[in-house]
């Protein structure tokens, strides 16, 4: 947290070595992020570079209210959602979701029961984004309700909502999907 | 397998083994990074062509701000009409309003020159010392230590030290609330000595670091009460007497830069800072609004050759 902290300070002076340190420390978890929030690796590196070079233009004004991760994990989730409202295209992505993710994450499917992390993917696929954005910040971006409240611009009980609705509503498709 | 209360730990599962595989690639770090870097760049240099702008932008920003320049501004020009009543009265005010604006632009001019060093200006400082060190000489490696000690408020026993050890402390130009001292090494031994035999003073080292000269290292050391984040660039100056030190200090949530101070090579410095604490009991204690907290930050420095 307080290396964080003289990241920023530094990186908000014109430091490069700063920006470099902070993209080694975040690049993985945040790319990760992205690949789950998109379902597509390579629209997931875009993001990440996006995010990375407004990041970099915009030091100066930077004022951060949350943790550094945080705030990153926001901005990896805004330019997500501005990427898939640009496309207006979520049901066909669903498709392409399940093949994107194959080319990618094979060794998930080894590590874990392949058929049950297919099952888990498909059904969150099936979820409005606004829950599934939220259960993924919450659940692999370790982000709290409060923060990510306050970086949507909603109530937390609105937050809280989504969440709880996307849960109940994956786990009533992975149910209906094993009494079949 | 039915999925109700462990449904989260399914999804978190999943997303742990995604993230162990999602992996950047050196490709795309490389992409990011350039574009990033030049990115900031341009930022560096747009940043000295117009800082005059985020202040009007700060003002539009808030609410509070829109109103209060309103009423100064109207103000300015309530003002104006009825001075301009009386003439001998004006003729005063517009001969101090003149002298007021020369010396403003006098102080905009000093703190634009100011903000067209800055950020480039460290980075600048610290490259400068790095470029000192040319590349058939072989880099020389110190070994860095710092010591934090805290003490709220007036401390007798201290004073008495620095008295007694004729340690007078000298400002530090770049930061107000800062002095600072050069220590023989005898004298920044018994000065840890000191501290580790006071019960009442905090203290905490932080463990040594060997850093390359012209690189920058980062030691961080917290005493319980306060935290000190500080970074470093040292360089062997060419008679190897001297070390050239530049730091940055991040102290709890402030933070701010010491571009050079020269010491040799056998000295120590020993940095005193201030915070200022908020008095909770305020409303009970007129007298004593805030409590100030002294800092002390001693730091050693050891050449090594290069093995």
């Amino acid at each position: 947290m307080l290396e964080d902290k003289l990241l920023v300070w530094k990186f908000k002076r014109g430091s490069s070595d700063a920006l470099w340190r902070i993209y080694e420390k975040y690049k993985d978890d945040l790319l990760a992020l992205a690949v789950s929030l998109s379902s597509d690796r390579t629209a997931a590196e875009d993001v990440l570079h996006d995010v990375f070079v407004s990041f970099a233009q915009y030091a100066e004004k930077l004022q951060l209210r949350t943790s550094l991760k945080s705030y990153l994990s926001s901005c990896i989730a805004n330019r997500v959602r501005n990427v898939n409202r640009a496309k207006l295209q979520w049901t066909a992505q669903i498709n392409q979701a399940n093949t994107a993710s194959s080319d990618c994450d094979g060794p998930v499917r080894l590590a874990i029961s392949a058929e049950q992390s297919e099952r888990i993917e498909k059904a969150m696929a099936q979820l409005p984004y606004q829950q599934r954005e939220i259960i993924i910040l919450h659940l692999q971006g370790g982000m709290r309700f409060k923060t990510i409240a306050e970086s949507q611009d909603v109530s937390i009980n609105t937050i809280q909502s989504r969440y709880r609705y996307g849960l109940e509503k994956l786990r009533y498709l992975l149910n209906s999907k094993v009494e079949k | 397998m039915k999925y109700t209360n462990n449904i989260e730990r399914a999804i978190k599962n999943l997303c742990f083994m995604k993230k162990s595989t999602v992996k950047t690639t050196a490709e795309l770090d490389k992409r990011i990074i350039n574009d990033a870097l030049l990115a900031q760049e341009k930022l560096g240099k747009a940043q000295s062509v117009a800082p005059q702008l985020s202040i009007w932008r700060t003002i539009m920003k808030s609410k509070v701000m829109r109103l209060a320049a309103a009423v100064v501004i109207i103000a300015m020009v309530i003002g104006i009409f009825q001075l301009d009543r009386t003439s001998v009265a004006f003729g005063n005010v517009k001969a101090a309003v003149r002298t007021s604006l020369s010396r403003l632009r006098e102080f905009v001019a000093g703190m634009k020159e100011k903000q067209s060093i800055p950020s480039s200006s460290n980075t600048r400082t610290r490259r400068s010392n790095v470029n000192r060190v040319s590349s058939d000489i072989q880099y020389k490696h110190i070994l860095v230590n710092a010591h934090v000690l805290s003490i709220g408020g007036e401390q007798e026993n201290l004073r008495d030290f620095f008295d007694r050890e004729d340690i007078k402390l000298a400002p530090v130009r770049s930061n107000p609330n800062t002095w600072y001292a050069k220590l023989d090494l005898d004298k920044a031994e018994r000065f840890t000595e000191f501290a580790h035999t006071n019960d009442e003073l905090k203290h905490q080292s932080s463990p040594s670091l060997l850093l390359q000269e012209g690189k920058e290292g980062v030691l961080i050391v917290s005493n319980g009460a306060e935290h000190v984040a500080l970074a470093l660039v040292a360089t062997v100056l060419e008679d190897s007497k001297d070390i050239e030190l530049s730091f940055s200090f991040l102290l709890n949530y402030s933070g701010f830069e010491i571009p050079s101070l020269r010491v040799r090579v056998d000295e120590a410095v020993l940095f005193r800072l201030v915070t200022t604490e908020a008095n909770k009991d305020r409303a009970n204690d007129e007298n004593n609004p805030d409590r100030e907290n002294r800092i002390f930050v001693l730091i050693r420095t050891k050449v090594k050759s290069p093995t």
